[in-house]
């Protein structure tokens, strides 16, 4: 059995619920120059900064100009620090993001299979989703140490909730009639897994993991915040002690960046994983 | 019929709620009002959270010598870095902020100044478990130190004790970032010495693990300390506030170094009402020890070839590229009394 056993109708239907935007038509006179929407609002957020900066409303060391700063980041791509510090901040990320969705996709399906396990951990779950991470950061550092192992148990703290609630939807929204096809065909748990629950739960589960990706920055960024020496974070908790305001909006910038790659990541895996989907469309 | 019957009573939730917020609002406005009738409203901004060892300024507020000099005061506590934006800015006005701020500060074009210093004593030093044997700069040589990060008044102290044993960071063991969790750091063992402030956290590690050695920085250098920071629009616009600022806290000092425990008590009783019972007696202890920090002949003076040894250790760790054109704008003692 293989995933195009797969009824059509249910590829149709699953899919618009796991884009985390939905798309959008857009009318044939705009639809060609719809690349070029993104950029050209970036460019205007850009020159209303400019704008600001230039204004004298505000001293330049409270709103520094975009050229301030792209000098700064320049300053900092040159002498090898930016690297470095993303570097760190990266595996933190990604080990984090790893840990943390592996953790949540196995747990997420354990709970939607098993009532008693539900029962037993959600509100424990729930409840663990509620604490402040900024709370217990200071907490973590000195339980796991100031190393890379307390940043990455918070952002797999953080990225473990959303893909968890997505994976336990995922696979109990899988209609009943498929289970019963696969229970008629006498398949294993295994191949039920592997043929069903998975490529049926699999376009919910990577929209969990798109907002997983966004917030394991967040997640690495909080730990650095707290205690680090080197990192993303660690280089804006620098800039703020240095007054060092083009420092600042940089590395902010750089996360940024850095958190849309990781979603485009995501976005990319998605597409790789979902094609037979699109053909099932077409 | 229903749908908009609705669409009328949430129309009408929403006036009543905004109304009742506009109330509140305008009713909290005219309280300020009520109570600062011919005083001038100052908040004045101080680092950490507030803690006994702002007991002076809790003691000036009791006793009335923030309104002797017309001024109705309010504290704030905080990220000292966002702090003094916030004064650079003139969106405050006054702060007790490290004299090492000032100066990067003024290094990226804002425009504070430090006039009063509070502390006369640097309050950094490093602390160790006795069993280290560390009583030396020298013997940090090889050791795993902590520190809250590689900026700030910790960092610089550091390196001050560093060149005063012949030493760099490099002949550190390792120079550990632990952010401000050295008792817990010191306790597990996870560093050999930790660079922290002596009023306070070698009395946490004591009571939770080891007697410790200190070694302070003012043993070893001269460095400009905390002291009240204002900006140049307040000295321009209003030169009197800036002096009744410093003649109310100077009083509220000398108060609180005269005594203590009384200083405590006012703290305690109003500011820092959170403090359990158990905590009483090591905070009056880091009252105690604070208050000989405080202690001067010439009570707010700030020592210039302070500020050049500042200025050259903040050169020295990196974190100032060049020294500053006029560094004797940084300070302004010309609001101090006379007597």
């Amino acid at each position: 059995m293989d995933s195009n056993t797969y009824p059509a109708g249910q590829r149709h239907r699953s899919r618009p619920t796991t884009d985390t935007l939905p798309t959008l038509r857009l009318p044939p006179r705009i639809a060609r120059w719809q690349w070029l929407l993104a950029p050209a609002f970036g460019l205007a957020l850009l020159l209303i900064w400019e704008a600001v900066a230039r204004s004298g409303l505000y001293a330049a060391f409270i709103v520094p100009s975009p050229g301030d700063v792209a000098h700064r980041w320049r300053e900092i791509a040159a002498d090898g620090s930016l690297v470095r510090h993303t570097a760190v901040t990266l595996r933190e990320v990604l080990t984090g993001l790893l840990i943390g969705v592996a953790a949540a996709f196995w747990l997420g399906y354990l709970i939607a299979k098993s009532r008693v396990v539900a029962y037993m951990l959600m509100p424990y779950l729930i409840a663990l989703q509620a604490v402040p991470i900024v709370a217990i950061a200071p907490l973590l550092i000195i339980w796991f140490g100031p190393g890379i192992a307390s940043k990455v148990i918070i952002c797999a703290l953080l990225v473990f909730f959303p893909m968890l609630v997505n994976t336990v939807l995922g696979v109990r929204n899988i209609p009943p009639e498929l289970r019963d096809l696969m229970a008629s065909l006498e398949a294993t748990p295994l191949q039920t897994f592997w043929h069903l629950e998975l490529p049926a739960a699999l376009p919910i589960v990577l929209g969990g993991l798109k907002v997983s990706a966004t917030l394991s920055v967040i997640g690495a960024v909080v730990g650095e915040f707290v205690s680090a020496s080197e990192g993303l974070g660690y280089l804006i908790n620098f800039g703020r002690g240095t007054y060092d305001t083009p420092l600042v909006i940089a590395i902010v910038l750089t996360l940024t960046a850095l958190a849309l790659a990781l979603y485009g990541l995501a976005a990319w895996l998605e597409h790789l994983l979902l094609v037979w989907q699109d053909a099932g469309q077409s | 019929m229903q749908k908009r019957r609705m669409l009328w009573l949430t129309l009408a939730l929403i006036i009543v709620v905004a109304a009742l917020a506009g109330a509140y609002v305008l009713s909290e406005d005219g309280d300020e009002n009520d109570e600062s009738v011919d005083l001038t409203r100052v908040t004045l901004f101080m680092s950490y959270i507030p803690s006994v060892q702002f007991s002076p300024v809790y003691v000036a507020a009791e006793r009335g010598y923030f309104e002797d000099e017309g001024i109705d005061i309010r504290f704030e506590n905080g990220n000292e870095a966002d702090g003094l934006e916030r004064i650079a800015t003139n969106d405050l006005q006054f702060g007790l902020i490290s004299g090492e701020q000032v100066v990067l500060a003024r290094a990226n074009q804002r425009p504070v100044v430090y006039v009063f210093e509070w502390f006369h004593r640097f309050p950094v030093g490093v602390v160790s478990p006795i069993d280290q044997n560390i009583t030396t700069p020298a013997d940090l040589a090889g050791r795993v130190v902590g520190v809250p990060g590689t900026y700030g008044a910790s960092y610089m102290g550091l390196h001050a004790l560093l060149s005063a044993g012949g030493l760099t960071e490099d002949d550190l063991g390792e120079l550990r970032s632990i952010g401000f969790a050295a008792p817990d750091s010191v306790c597990a063992g996870e560093v050999e010495a930790a660079v922290v402030y002596i009023v306070n956290e070698p009395l946490t590690i004591v009571q939770q693990c080891t007697p410790v050695n200190v070694i302070p920085v003012s043993d070893y250098a001269t460095l400009v300390s905390n002291g009240i920071v204002t900006n140049e629009q307040t000295i321009r616009d209003n030169p009197d506030l800036v002096r009744g600022m410093v003649r109310a806290v100077r009083r509220g000092i000398a108060d609180a170094v005269d005594d203590p425990k009384a200083a405590f008590d006012i703290s305690v009783k109003t500011y820092v009402k959170d403090l359990p019972d158990d905590q009483y007696a090591t905070q009056l202890q880091v009252l105690v020890n604070a208050a000989e920090l405080w202690r001067s002949d010439q009570p707010g003076m700030t020592d210039p070839d302070a500020w050049t040894a500042t200025q050259d250790v903040l050169i020295e760790t990196g974190l100032l590229d060049a020294p500053l054109d006029n560094l004797a704008a940084c300070y302004d003692m010309g609001f101090l009394p006379e007597d």
